[in-house]
């Protein structure tokens, strides 16, 4: 069997490494392969102790067999070593001499020369321990006290070595391997969060959750605020990531060493978020059309979400429409043709009477109740198709508007019944004037009179229409049943619901 | 006595013709239009300065309109749109002191038309004389803004703001005015400044300015097979007036008369024929057949889909 073990390991050996090489840049493989070559060694010298599950049953018949001194000695030396890879770079393990590492990483356990060693029965352990609590550390639960403490003085609490963190890292070895630690963790503090003894949370935290734990110090309230510097989270906020909620801050965050800021695995701009959403990574990455705000910004999914708790719906910084001029309170390049966008700050504070969905934004979402911000197949990043022009066949009536607004508004000819006058008030009498302006050949689209985002008068008519790069102004005049309208295409021409003035009049 | 009589008779007439022809040049001043002038436009702006108290009121006469005009005394020189019809016109300027005739200027202008065969060779004492000028410019900027006020890309919201408005303001008189004229964006067209002549010219070939609107037509036009002259010459305002017209379409006439203008011999044609589904009457059109811009098929015959269209 043990012959067998061998072979297996060898190939495995082989397999890993040669998966290493495939897979990372050579100024990292180097590094990452010692480190999981430690990693395996770890676990298959520990086979019985279930790597992945910390807390474990063992037996007396297999404690006698443990040889602790030789082990302490064997992770002083490992330490020293692993010390001086550290003034190396700690953050750049590649350059850490392979062969070198290797050797040390693999400790021999030779059972068979196991002296025996002293071993603390639970029920010996001094009385500040009792009752014991959920969650017990490996040796405190051994009754192996000397793998951490002394006797020699007789002190009680006295330290193998004088570094806590040695202690901890002679058996928790997956540490020094990626480029941001967490304060407490580059301090050697690791006692900050840990219990070496007993806990009743796992991980043998000094909390009753992990989200606790963190907000100790990264809650704004927090009178260890000044531990954690600036790296605050106000959770008090009405609505939270539901990963934080659900799970716990770990979802995301690394509570130790991490490759990218902010102790994450992912970059945080995108790369983290589009992990989960899945959805929005189509739109972000593959729509036709994207919004500069996500694609080219520097914070990308941040310039507008925050990821922890905020005030606002799918936890925007700041209410949507906000958000949204934010960045369009000057006039901005598009993404789409290079063009210009128009100042919308400005023209929302100049016209007054704004469109329903930005206007009662809290109800229909604002911006985002047309636009889609993460992008679109749709020009503008609109969420369904419409036409640029000024002319648009109607007769594929697929429009965005008639999402909200009754289609009848423009295919009823002749509004006759009287209940149905508040279908438009385009009517001169009878006559339903949308009907006329629209159901043509050269049918005028919508955006020819209405300005879809807001307007000096009612009913959202332009100031002025586009035709042909050229701005002609409507000249809208409007009365109590009706108005008229001078525009470039037609002279002054005038409609009352009541008292009908005659189509052309 | 008789002799004496008839004498101081004599004397008083001689008198008065020689102040007259004395005076003839002194109290009236045609300063716009040049004589012999040729042009397009069927109304002109007449400019002219009268000598200070010699006369009450004005009176324009041209083969359309007589125009009676009292002179602002206020103002140096004294203006006045006229209309005018085609071909040769003769204009006629008199000033009146109480009623009786002061002094009488003639100018002779000829306006042509392409359409016309009669009005399409002028006869050649006529040229084209240009306005705006700087010399020109100067006299009227004592009452007129001279400038351009105009916004490119914006119209005006009050169209009688526009310091062209003032002086052009018929040129865009009739039942369809074309959008650029009737908004008074006259420097998207007259853009050539020709600083000898004039500062306003259009281009030699307009359709260039028509096709930076008009872009659809052009990709539309400009891939078919057949093209009609005029269009293929570049010269849309043979048929168009860019301006204003009576007319649908801004044509210069009706429909009909604009193609038989041209092709006289289909006109008999249509109308002789008694087999010709072709017909030519007030209300069938040629165009409701043929396309006058240009066609993939041979006589500029319209596509099924086109006829449709136009319904």
């Amino acid at each position: 069997m043990k012959q067998h073990i061998g072979k297996i390991i060898a190939i495995f050996f082989v397999l890993i490494s040669v998966y290493l090489f495939i897979s990372y840049d050579v100024s990292q493989k180097l590094g990452r392969f010692v480190v999981v070559m430690g990693n395996i060694t770890h676990a298959l010298q520990n086979a019985k102790h279930a790597y992945e599950e910390e807390f474990f049953e063992i037996s007396d018949d297999e404690l006698k067999d443990i040889n602790i001194t030789k082990m302490a000695k064997e992770f002083k030396s490992l330490i020293d070593k692993k010390k001086e890879a550290k003034v190396v770079g700690s953050k750049a393990p590649s350059e850490i001499q392979a062969d070198e590492i290797r050797e040390e990483e693999i400790p021999t356990h030779d059972r068979t020369r196991a002296v025996k060693a002293k071993i603390v029965k639970l029920e010996d352990l001094p009385d500040k321990f009792k009752p014991l609590k959920q969650f017990l550390h490996e040796p405190f639960k051994m009754g192996a006290c000397q793998i951490c403490h002394t006797s020699k003085n007789n002190k009680p609490g006295e330290l193998v070595k004088k570094n806590i963190t040695d202690i901890c890292y002679s058996c928790h070895k997956t540490r020094y391997t990626k480029k941001f630690d967490h304060k407490p963790v580059k301090d050697g503090k690791c006692m900050d969060c840990h219990d070496p003894h007993q806990a009743n949370t796992k991980s043998l935290l000094k909390s009753d959750s992990v989200n606790n734990l963190c907000m100790k110090c990264h809650d704004q309230k927090s009178t260890f605020k000044a531990k954690a510097k600036k790296q605050f989270v106000d959770m008090s906020l009405g609505v939270k990531h539901k990963p934080i909620v659900e799970k716990s801050c770990l979802e995301c965050h690394d509570a130790h060493t991490a490759d990218h800021k902010s102790l994450l695995n992912f970059d945080a701009k995108m790369d983290l978020c589009l992990d989960c959403h899945d959805d929005e990574k189509e739109a972000v990455t593959h729509s036709k059309f994207k919004h500069g705000g996500v694609n080219t910004s520097k914070k990308r999914c941040l310039e507008c979400h925050d990821p922890h708790a905020t005030k606002y719906k799918k936890l925007l910084k700041i209410d949507p429409v906000a958000t949204c001029l934010n960045c369009h309170d000057k006039e901005v390049k598009s993404d789409e043709d290079g063009g210009m966008l128009m100042n919308m700050k400005k023209h929302l504070e100049e016209n007054p009477n704004w469109h329903k969905p930005i206007k009662d934004f809290k109800k229909e979402g604002g911006c985002s109740a047309c636009h889609a911000p993460h992008g679109s197949d749709n020009f503008s990043i609109l969420k369904k198709s419409f036409t640029k022009n000024f002319y648009a066949d109607l007769e594929n009536k697929d429009f965005f508007c008639f999402e909200c607004h009754t289609e009848k508004k423009i295919t009823k000819q002749f509004i006759t019944n009287s209940s149905e006058h508040n279908i438009t008030g385009f009517r001169d009498g009878e006559v339903n004037l949308h009907y006329l302006h629209v159901n043509d050949r050269k049918g005028r689209s919508c955006k020819a009179c209405h300005d879809e985002h807001a307007s000096k008068y009612n009913n959202l008519i332009r100031d002025y229409t586009d035709f042909n790069g050229v701005r002609f102004p409507l000249r809208y005049i409007e009365t109590t049943e009706g108005g008229s309208c001078a525009p470039a295409c037609h002279k002054k021409f005038g409609y009352d619901r009541v008292n009908p003035v005659g189509i052309g009049q | 006595m008789k002799q004496v009589s008839s004498f101081v008779g004599v004397f008083i007439l001689l008198c008065m013709s020689f102040a007259n022809l004395f005076a003839q040049g002194k109290f009236i001043e045609i300063i716009s239009p040049e004589d012999n002038k040729l042009q397009t436009e069927l109304t002109m702006n007449v400019v002219v300065s009268i000598k200070k108290q010699s006369a009450d009121y004005i009176k324009i006469i041209t083969p359309v309109e007589q125009i009676i005009m009292d002179i602002n005394s206020s103002k140096a020189l004294q203006c006045k749109n006229i209309s005018l019809k085609l071909g040769e016109n003769t204009v006629i300027v008199r000033t009146y002191k109480n009623k009786a005739l002061v002094e009488e200027k003639r100018r002779h202008i000829y306006v042509s038309s392409e359409l016309y065969h009669q009005f399409k060779y002028p006869p050649i004492k006529y040229k084209q004389s240009y306005f705006h000028n700087d010399a020109n410019e100067k006299l009227c900027a004592t009452c007129h803004d001279m400038s351009v006020n105009e916004v490119k890309g914006v119209a005006f919201k009050d169209v009688t703001k526009s310091n062209c408005y003032q002086c052009h303001k018929n040129v865009t008189k009739g039942k369809f005015a074309h959008a650029p004229a009737v908004n008074w964006l006259c420097t998207s067209c007259h853009k050539t400044n020709n600083k000898d002549k004039t500062k306003y010219t259009t281009p030699k070939v307009v359709n260039e300015s028509c096709f930076e609107c008009h872009k659809d037509n052009k990709k539309l036009w400009s891939s078919a097979k057949y093209k009609h002259e005029p269009l293929d010459a570049g010269n849309c305002s043979k048929c168009h007036n860019s301006h204003a017209s009576p007319y649908s379409m801004f044509l210069r006439k009706p429909v009909n008369e604009i193609c038989v203008g041209c092709h006289a011999d289909k006109h008999i044609q249509a109308r002789e024929s008694k087999n010709s589904k072709c017909g030519y009457n007030d209300t069938k059109l040629c165009t409701s057949c043929h396309t006058p811009h240009a066609s993939n098929k041979p006589f500029f015959v319209k596509n099924a889909s086109e006829k449709k269209e136009k319904k």
